[in-house]
């Protein structure tokens, strides 16, 4: 940190920007993708495409099915179909508390029949990379909260040392120099969206908020922690399962009844049934989010013998509990139907353009700054670019290419989804090193060499990209002209975002290979003339 | 003149928004059409300037349709 406050905070921003921008990139990306969690699941489904409406006689069968299957447990849940998801889902667990191992299945909810679908992780493999980056739970969380600040001071430090703010709001300049189209590529990506930028990081920190700064729960609540969350949540607690045996109450008045008094339009999400075929059952009925900004979770409980309502939970009158609330509707993107859903979507893929942008300026710079021949540069910036292309253009590559595993692994496989999640953790340490071969083989010719590799990985996630919808069409999927034929937008949108992707790396991938055929021409006039020409302006101001 | 006129459609555009999706997603609503339009405009400056100018002519019919469409 050196010189004027202007400088001390284009330090900051860059170095922040720097180590934790590929941490970011990955947030981003896999945070843009989890906005379509449940459609990247129906995708995933393909045997899902065609069930029937739910019926009483299909949530009689899910009774049916659970009681048959697990008339033991605890506690059963199933979500329920809706506008972005067809089919029953239960989930059982095996005992209380995290630990607890979970059952799941698919059932139709016309008929309550299960459906054998594969297993598959879906769009929730995104969710859980957005927040905890499959580094286990807890310093998951932790290094995705370090990175949400880092962002901020990144934003606030971004803000400070661009000058020209408001007149340079739509400059870009694709066709000047690489470092000043880069530079004006990240100020537009980073200025026009700059309140979402605000907004998501610092409600994505609040949703931690009890794991970031637990002393103040500790000290109210030292005995037993959990009861906090049982309070703000209003949670039921239902007790130990009876001794006595009794017959559970029909279900599908209780959701119709729970429907009518919740309101707000938006449905049924979920029904958890506590101590099931005991005396003391109990039945939650919780609304689907999205009937308002906050996440409230209201529900209604039930008696789960005689079917009479207990408790109501609804939210009416805002508590300090609900600022949470609202910032963890706003993080969640539950409100606003499919226009929301795709703004948070853009949204997320500027953001992720902002931070690549930034990151491949930073060794732009550098490279500048040294000369094209910098085969003596320091390690750091090797390991940058090899990073950088591992997180830009591998992570992309190894994202599409978990689309291509859950089609091409079979269906019956043991442990199949585990073997999603691995195969695209396998890819992309693939790509990581075919990244850091480019950057630490010996060459003559460094940047050639990296630039080779770029536009490797950019061909690779064109052609991933552009296959999807053919893959779909020849794997049981419902392909691109059905889909549209039939109305089936969610899944006609994944093929037809795939294509757009697809689209979008062939020109990337146009623009580096024009880029590197000039820079030879350039290179060679060059060395027919003066070296040492290339001292660029320094943009860190 | 220009300029005045588009700031002040700007700020027309803001209860349009509320008007269209009540109170509480209006204003979210807003900043995040405004904000993709822009990026989305700034593409197509950059690279189709004369599509651009023909955009700006088009784009009242065009929120017009959005508010009907919602």
């Amino acid at each position: 940190m050196k010189g004027t406050f202007t400088q001390s905070m284009a330090w900051l921003h860059t170095w922040s920007g720097l180590i934790f921008g590929w941490v970011l990139f990955i947030i981003f990306v896999g945070g843009t993708l989890a906005v379509f969690d449940k459609e990247i699941t129906g995708w995933m489904e393909p045997e899902l495409s065609h069930v029937g409406p739910l019926t009483d006689e299909g949530l009689a069968g899910t009774i049916a099915f659970l009681s048959r299957t697990a008339p033991d447990a605890p506690s059963w849940r199933f979500s329920l179909p809706g506008p972005r998801d067809p089919a029953i889902r239960t989930s059982v667990r095996s005992g209380k508390g995290r630990g607890a191992a979970e059952t799941t299945a698919t059932l139709d909810p016309s008929t309550g029949d299960v459906i054998e679908t594969r297993k598959t992780t879906g769009g929730s493999f995104f969710f859980t990379l957005h927040y905890s980056l499959y580094a286990g739970s807890m310093p998951g969380i932790w290094l995705v909260g370090a990175a949400g600040m880092a962002m901020l001071a990144a934003l606030v430090t971004g803000v400070i040392t661009h000058r020209r703010i408001f007149k340079d709001f739509f400059t870009f300049r694709p066709t000047s120099s690489s470092q000043r189209s880069w530079l004006d590529a990240h100020n537009v990506t980073g200025v026009l969206v700059l309140p979402f930028y605000f907004m998501i990081a610092f409600t994505g920190v609040v949703i931690f908020y009890a794991t970031f700064m637990p002393s103040g729960l500790y000290a109210l609540y030292a005995k037993d922690p959990a009861a906090y969350f049982t309070e703000i949540a209003r949670f039921s607690r239902s007790g130990e399962p009876a001794k006595e045996k009794a017959p559970l109450t029909a279900i599908a008045p209780l959701v119709r009844a729970a429907e009518k008094d919740l309101g707000g339009g938006s449905g049924i999400w979920f029904v958890q049934i506590a101590n099931p075929g005991r005396t003391n059952a109990q039945v939650a009925i919780y609304q689907r989010d999205g009937a308002r900004l906050a996440l409230t979770r209201d529900h209604i409980v039930f008696n789960g013998v005689t079917g009479a309502v207990t408790d109501r939970i609804i939210t009416e009158k805002p508590d300090a509990i609900y600022v949470y609330k609202v910032m963890s509707g706003l993080h969640f993107a539950q409100f606003g139907g499919y226009t929301v859903r795709w703004l948070y979507f853009i949204c997320g893929v500027a953001g992720s353009a902002m931070i690549a942008t930034g990151l491949v300026l930073f060794t732009v710079k550098r490279r500048r700054k040294q000369g094209a021949k910098d085969d003596g540069s320091p390690f750091f910036f090797r390991l940058a670019e090899a990073l950088n292309m591992a997180s830009i253009a591998g992570l992309p590559v190894a994202s599409l290419a978990y689309f291509w595993v859950n089609r091409l692994v079979p269906a019956r496989l043991a442990e199949r989804s585990e073997w999603e999640v691995r195969a695209f953790f396998a890819i992309w340490l693939l790509m990581l090193a075919y990244a850091l071969l480019r950057a630490f083989l010996p060459t003559d010719d460094r940047e050639k060499s990296i630039m080779r590799g770029w536009i490797g990985m950019f061909s690779l996630a064109a052609f991933l990209s552009l296959g999807l919808p053919i893959l779909n069409a020849l794997s049981g999927g419902e392909n691109l002209a059905e889909a549209i034929g039939g109305n089936n937008w969610q899944m006609a949108s994944v093929d037809i975002t795939a294509l757009v992707c697809g689209i979008v790396f062939l020109i990337i991938r146009g623009h580096l290979r024009s880029g590197s055929t000039h820079r030879d021409s350039r290179q060679k006039k060059s060395k027919q003339k003066s070296p040492g020409s290339t001292s660029a302006p320094s943009v860190a101001g | 003149m220009l300029k005045i006129a588009g700031w002040l459609m700007l700020a027309g555009s803001f209860p349009a928004s509320l008007a269209a999706w009540g109170p509480v997603y209006g204003s979210v609503v807003w900043l995040g059409v405004l904000s993709a339009s822009a990026l989305c405009f700034t593409f197509i400056l950059s690279f189709r300037p004369r599509a651009a100018a023909a955009l700006t002519l088009c784009a009242p019919v065009f929120a017009a349709l959005s508010l009907l469409w919602r």
